[in-house]
């Protein structure tokens, strides 16, 4: 099923209500109604009676299209389906925690600004060099990263001399929006935030407390680095993951560190 | 009879509902079909802070190099994925 949900581009938090009459896997999926490639959220979850799923959206769309629909089954009109029932879909208000965030450095707010809008739109952006509005960064949008004309299995890179940011736009179509941010955010960090520019870990937290203060989605955050572990396991990889999850599960309960 | 006292807890508790209620909007579920998905994007539409960023023509010079930290040496870019 899929449902029109007005959104107005407000920052929101959507609750979908959902219940099963047993053990059901439902994906949820949510998308920008006018926009290609431009996804919020796209989750599944076991639920066994009723349940709520709540999407996080400091970004979104004039008007948003929720898929709600049986794994097993596929996405099937409404009546084809008995085996859930979608209560009702409500938008709450979205909380952030923007006091954790370092607004008074210049470089934080004028990437923010920057990687919001391209984010947002790199579903239909062509490819090129893109320049934040006080011409501090650029971001490469290429089709692919190569090096020696072998493709590069990472979304994204920074040159630590440069500061220019390296997305491989065929990577990128298949993210969310919000993940899209954690990865922007990520590699901003090792040059701009870092005390030590090459530190991977630094650079997952610091990009975190801000992609996290924003309100953006945990679950988003989890999903988008674990892909790219997976593609790239290793003991370096393991560790961050580690470290990511503890930091987001901290978060909440505001057991992390704010910025000095 | 109410009193000033109970008067402003009262319209405290009512100014307290009133934000409550109108921060939960319940939508109703319209159900629509994909073919009514995704019309033709006009990204100049769009509010301020959504706007696409400013694409650079070919040609036009990068700015001036970010003063890093420090010097990793040639082509070091460190990768979301940390595969070296």
């Amino acid at each position: 099923m899929i449902y029109k949900v007005p959104t107005n581009f407000q920052e929101i938090t959507l609750k979908i209500n959902v219940y099963t009459h047993k053990p059901t896997t439902i994906r949820i999926k949510v998308i920008d109604a006018a926009q290609q490639n431009t996804t919020f959220t796209d989750r599944t979850r076991l639920i066994d009676g009723e349940s709520s799923f709540y999407v996080r959206m400091p970004v979104s769309s004039d008007v948003v299209l929720v898929y709600v629909y049986n794994e097993d089954n596929g996405n099937l009109l409404g009546g084809q389906d008995s085996s859930f029932i979608v209560d009702s879909i409500t938008t709450e208000l979205l909380e952030k925690k923007l006091e954790v965030i370092d607004m008074s450095n210049t470089y934080v707010k004028s990437f923010i600004t920057f990687a919001t809008g391209f984010c947002y739109n790199a579903g239909s952006l062509p490819t090129g060099n893109y320049q934040s509005a006080d011409k501090t960064f650029v971001i490469k949008y290429l089709p692919i990263i190569e090096d020696d004309g072998k493709e590069q299995t990472t979304p994204a890179r920074i040159d630590i001399d440069s500061g220019v940011i390296e997305i491989s736009k065929k990577q990128f179509l298949e993210y969310t929006v919000p993940s899209r941010m954690a990865i922007l955010l990520h590699e901003f960090s090792h040059v701009y935030i870092n005390d030590n520019v090459d530190d991977e870990v630094e650079a997952d937290l610091n990009a975190l407390l801000i992609y996290l203060g924003l309100g953006y989605p945990r679950i988003e955050a989890f999903e988008v680095f674990a892909s790219a572990f997976q593609n790239s396991p290793s003991e370096l990889n393991r560790m961050r993951y580690d470290k990511i999850k503890s930091f987001i599960d901290n978060f909440d309960d505001s057991k992390v560190y704010l910025f000095e | 009879m109410l009193d000033k006292k109970h008067l402003f807890w009262a319209s405290i508790a009512a100014l307290g509902v009133l934000i409550v209620y109108n921060s939960t909007r319940k939508t109703p579920l319209i159900e629509v079909t994909e073919t009514q998905q995704q019309k033709a994007f006009d990204s100049s539409t769009l509010p301020a802070h959504l706007q696409p960023p400013y694409r650079m023509a070919d040609g036009e010079p990068m700015p001036p190099k970010f003063a890093s930290k420090r010097i990793l040496g040639l082509n070091a870019k460190p990768r979301f994925d940390a595969m070296y």
